[in-house]
This record gives structure tokens, sequence and C-alpha cells, in this order.
């Protein structure tokens, strides 16, 4: 229907719709789309006539009726058998139904809102719940980002801390734990955790015992004295942000009743590479007591011993030692030996020992090891590490031929000095 | 059965966000441990992320589809009607061409002082990627016709 016209008579300007013979029109359009839409469901069934009376400008009136019927009962049509048709066997029927006859649109019912909150809350509540609420997750992860802990967890207030023990600590930690621990107190995770936020710490006689007996990759400290024990406890435990507190030399010895009572000074830590404070002084320690003071060279020279650092007690096992294949090899300089030793001392020898016996399985011996022959596989394991072996990405080409050298040529080895070239084919990403 | 059900796709996506929370979680029970100083992701977390990632997405496409679908389907042709979704387009194609902008002068910007920052370079083109996705689905819903088959329940479709 279009109101577009030239002349007045042929311009719509409305539309009115009648029902049946109604005076008052339903609707009335004054502008186009003359568009309409109308419900049959409130007419009556039966039949029924629709009047459009279009009104031009003129004031003329045109009426048109259309007539129709309305049909609320749903008609079915069916296709494929008509009404007296004889049949036979299967046939196919089609079922027509017109929308209007449809079943209404029912609203499927979804689950109630408080099954998407109740499983919101439990689920990520119970996940909460384990890492807040498990003692073993709380105070770690309670803690601050920053990893202080200012307390024990218990809330009790922490025991006073023992300012000697704890610089005899710092220095037993320094040679003994640092190596794997790191000076930071960060690990090496997940072979060697760390100790910074530690909750593990909290419990003073849980981390003597664990000093004292070790845990699997952990070695064990059987030469420590009760009061070397009470001291690194002290230590770890009050370091780097953790505030568990103070341990006793009797905290120690309850702990770790085997251990000896005797009050060691660090200086007499198996490990301790101080020489001019002698070593042995009271620890009951393997090591040191089989450290002999010479050096391994193949010459057995004096120069290779290291007098300047003073330095000799943990050089050698055993100047008796039978030495491996490669026997003969050229004599390392002193100057290598010196810095080798120096490094392996800081990082190696809390696990290889002093006199580099090891304690295998875990950590192999050194002394008499057919492994260190290889100088560029020496080189390799140093620089990249394996297993519990921590790699050393920080050293240098210069300090892994040290430490290489040092290690073939120390405990009655004798598999010659390895050079900084060699180093560097062997660890190329090594830093010059 | 022409249901386009939204109960599995929100169970989908809480357990994307659980195995999320608790990949955040480890993250701050080993930097705790670390003394505060922040690890890289540990093989933990990257499984945990993962398999929230496939969540995730499964969440995102049931979702999706029961907003272009509707709850219930019905068997027939659906005209589109575009409606006022063509404002939503252009503000969104708009967008997706400012991040394009921001996403080049970042990678300049990269060259010339030799800081890469590979987070935000990775968060703008993740905005891109949601803004064509989001062009994609008003697409889909706007302005393409939809038609709905039924087949019988011992129909050969596989599905």
């Amino acid at each position: 229907m279009s109101g577009q016209g030239s002349s007045s008579s042929d311009t719509v300007v409305r539309v009115e719709i009648y029902l049946d013979d109604a005076t008052e029109a339903v609707r009335v359009l004054s502008a186009p789309p003359f568009r309409f839409q109308l419900d049959s469901s409130a007419l009556e069934q039966g039949e029924h006539i629709l009047r459009l009376v279009r009104v031009d400008a003129a004031g003329g009136r045109r009426e048109r009726r259309i007539p129709f019927n309305v049909q609320h009962e749903p008609a079915v049509e069916v296709v494929g058998l008509e009404a007296g048709a004889t049949v036979t066997g299967r046939i196919d029927v089609d079922v027509a139904v017109p929308a209007a006859a449809a079943p209404p649109r029912v609203r499927p019912k979804g689950p109630s809102l408080w099954l998407y909150i109740v499983s919101t809350v439990v689920v990520l509540g119970g996940i909460w719940a384990f890492f807040m609420l498990v003692p073993m997750y709380s105070a770690i992860v309670s803690a601050p980002a920053s990893g202080q802990v200012s307390a024990s967890p218990s809330g009790a207030s922490a025991p006073p801390v023992d300012q000697q023990l704890l610089k005899t600590g710092e220095t037993l930690y320094a040679s003994d734990c640092a190596a794997c621990h790191k000076p930071s107190g960060e690990g090496m995770p997940p072979t060697f955790p760390a100790l910074a936020g530690n909750s593990f710490l909290s419990d003073p006689t849980a981390v003597v015992k664990r000093i004292y007996d070790g845990s699997g990759a952990m070695p064990s400290h059987h030469s420590y004295t009760a009061t070397q024990l009470a001291a690194v406890s002290t230590y770890v435990r009050n370091t780097w942000g953790n505030g568990y507190g103070g341990v006793t030399v009797k905290q120690a010895s309850e702990a770790a009743p085997q251990a000896s009572a005797g009050a060691s000074t660090p200086s007499s830590s198996p490990s301790s590479s101080s020489g001019a404070s002698g070593s042995g002084a009271g620890a009951p320690s393997t090591a040191s007591s089989s450290a002999p003071s010479s050096t391994p060279s193949t010459a057995g020279s004096s120069t290779a011993s290291g007098g300047a650092s003073g330095s000799s007690g943990s050089a050698s096992p055993s100047a008796s030692a039978p030495a491996p294949a490669g026997s003969g090899a050229a004599s390392p300089s002193s100057a290598a030996m010196q810095a080798g030793q120096k490094l392996y001392t800081s990082d190696c020898q809390s696990c290889h020992q002093p006199n580099g016996a090891g304690m295998p399985p875990t950590f192999p011996a050194l002394a008499g090891d057919s492994f260190l022959s290889d100088p560029a596989a020496v080189v390799k394991r140093i620089y990249e590490g394996k297993g519990v072996m921590p790699s050393h990405p920080s050293y240098t080409a210069q300090e892994l031929a040290d430490v290489a050298t040092y290690i073939r040529n120390a405990f009655g080895n004798d598999f010659g000095p390895v050079s900084v070239q060699q180093a560097k084919q062997a660890a190329p990403k090594a830093a010059q | 059965m022409f249901r386009n059900d939204r109960v599995i796709p929100f169970f989908t996506l809480l357990f994307a966000a659980a195995l999320f929370f608790m990949s955040y979680l480890d993250g701050r029970y080993i930097t705790a441990l670390s003394g505060g100083k922040p690890q890289p992701m540990s093989v933990g977390q990257i499984g945990l992320v993962s398999f929230g990632m496939v969540f995730l997405v499964y969440a995102a496409i049931g979702f999706v589809s029961v907003w272009l679908e509707g709850v219930e389907l019905r068997p027939g042709v659906h005209r589109a009607r575009p409606g006022g979704a063509q404002w939503v387009g252009m503000a969104l194609s708009a967008l997706a061409v400012a991040l394009s902008g921001l996403f080049v002068q970042g990678i300049a910007h990269a060259m010339r002082t030799q800081q890469n920052h590979p987070a935000v370079e990775g968060a703008i083109f993740a905005a891109i990627s949601l803004c064509v996705a989001g062009l994609l689905m008003l697409y889909k819903n706007y302005y393409q016709d939809d038609e709905v088959h039924i087949e019988a329940e011992d129909s050969e479709v596989p599905w």
C-alpha cells in the first residue's frame, strides 16, 4: 500500500481500519509504511470482514472489504494419506501443523542461581582453604611477598638469639651449606630447598635433626658438635628475613644426643679452610682427621701446597692414595691449584667433602675418580651440573679451569692441569 | 534434545578459574619459599595453567553457543535482525585498529631501545584477538541467517 501520488486525490493522508460492522476504527495509519498486526486470537471463531478505508488529501474515501475466516482449533494437514485411500504395508505420513497450533514455547528451567553460587564458593573456597588452613602451607602462603617472617608461626614470641652462636653459624653456613642452599638462602629448588621463608625451620628440633642426620640429597653432619648444630640452626632460623628465634646448645643436644657436646669454634669445622687457625680443634671430623697436609701434586712440590693461603688442611686426604690412570701428567701451577682450592672450599666441599671422599652414592668421591681423567667432561659437569650436582653458570672459563685443575690433582689424583683454552672449548658459554 | 545448556559451560569456567587460582597460590608458595624473590613459572604451574586454558576455551565455546543460538534450539530458518549491532561493530573495529597501531608502536619502540616487553605486547595482541573474535560473533549473531535442522534419533549423523 503506497501513499505516493501526483494529484491531491491520489495522495493518501490516512488509512482507517475497521472490523466487521464496527464504526470505530481499530487502527488509523497516517504514514507509510501502512502496516499493522491483526490479532486473530481476540476475534470470535467464524467469518469476519476487514474494512480498509483510504482517505485522500481531497477528502475522498474509498473502502475495500476483505472477508476472512478465523479458525481457533489447530488445523492439521496430512500428506501421504488421503481420506478413503487404500493402503498396504508401511507408508510415510507427514503431519503439518501451522505455527499457531504448535505447542507453546516453554522456557527451559535451568538450575537455581544458588547452585552456581554454592558451587563457586565450595570449589574456590576449598582450594583457598587447602592452601591457607593446612598447617604446612598456611605459614608460607600467608607470609608477605617479601618473605619476612617476623615471629614463630605458633604466635609465641621467638626465643632470644645468641649473637655468638649466630656469628659462628654464619661461618659454618658459608663453608658447609652455602654451596647448595646459596649464600642468599634461596637454595636451588627443588633439589636444594630455599631456607628463606621456609616454615620447616620453625621447629628447632627438626632443624637440628635434619642438619645432623641429613635427608635425601642433604648430607649428614655427624662431625658437628652440639654447639655447631645450635649455631647453624640459629643462623638459618634468623637470617634472610626468618625470625624463628635462637636454638640453644641444650636444645641441640636433646635433638641430636649422639652429637658431642664440645664447644667448638667455627674454625674447628671439618670444612673450615682457615689454615691459620688450625684444624680439628675439637670436631671429631673424619675429614679433618684424615686430611694430611700435603697437596696432591705429582711432583709433590711444596709450591703446590699453597703455602700463601695456609689452607692445606683440606687439600688431600692421603698422600698414599692410589694415583689413577694418568699418573705422570704435567704438574699444575700452584696459582691454579690455590685458586681452584679456594673455589672448591666455598662451592664444592660441603658435598664432596674436604678430602674429596664425597658422600656416596649421592655425592660421589673425587679422590681416585676415573671420571676426572677427561678434562672436557669435568669442566662440562662443573659448568652444567647433573642430577643433584648444581650447575655453575656464573663461573668464568678461568674459574672452571682452576676448579677442574684442582680436583684432578688433589686428593691423590694426578690427571694433570686443565687450561683455560680447554675450559673454553668444553663450556663455550662460560664467561671469559 | 534441542537444549543448549549453560550448566556445563559454567562448571567448565569454574574449574578453569580453580586451576588458575591453584597456579596463583602455588606461585605464592614458591615465592615465599624463595625468600620473596619471584621465580619463573614451575612445571606444575605451567601444567595447571595449560589445563585451565583448555577449560576456559571450552567454557567460552559453550557460552558463545548459548548467546548465538539461544538456550533452546528450534528447528527452522532464523532470520538475522541487525538492530543496533553496527555501532558496537564500529567501536570494536576502531578499537582493533587502535590496538594494532599500539602493537606496531611497541615493536618499533623495542627495536629503538633494544628493550622488549613481551608481556605488554602479548597483552595487546590478545586484546586485538578478542576484538576480532567479538566482531566475528557480532556478524554471526546479527548479520547471518541461521537454520536449525533436526535429525531423527536413528539418523546416521554421528553426533
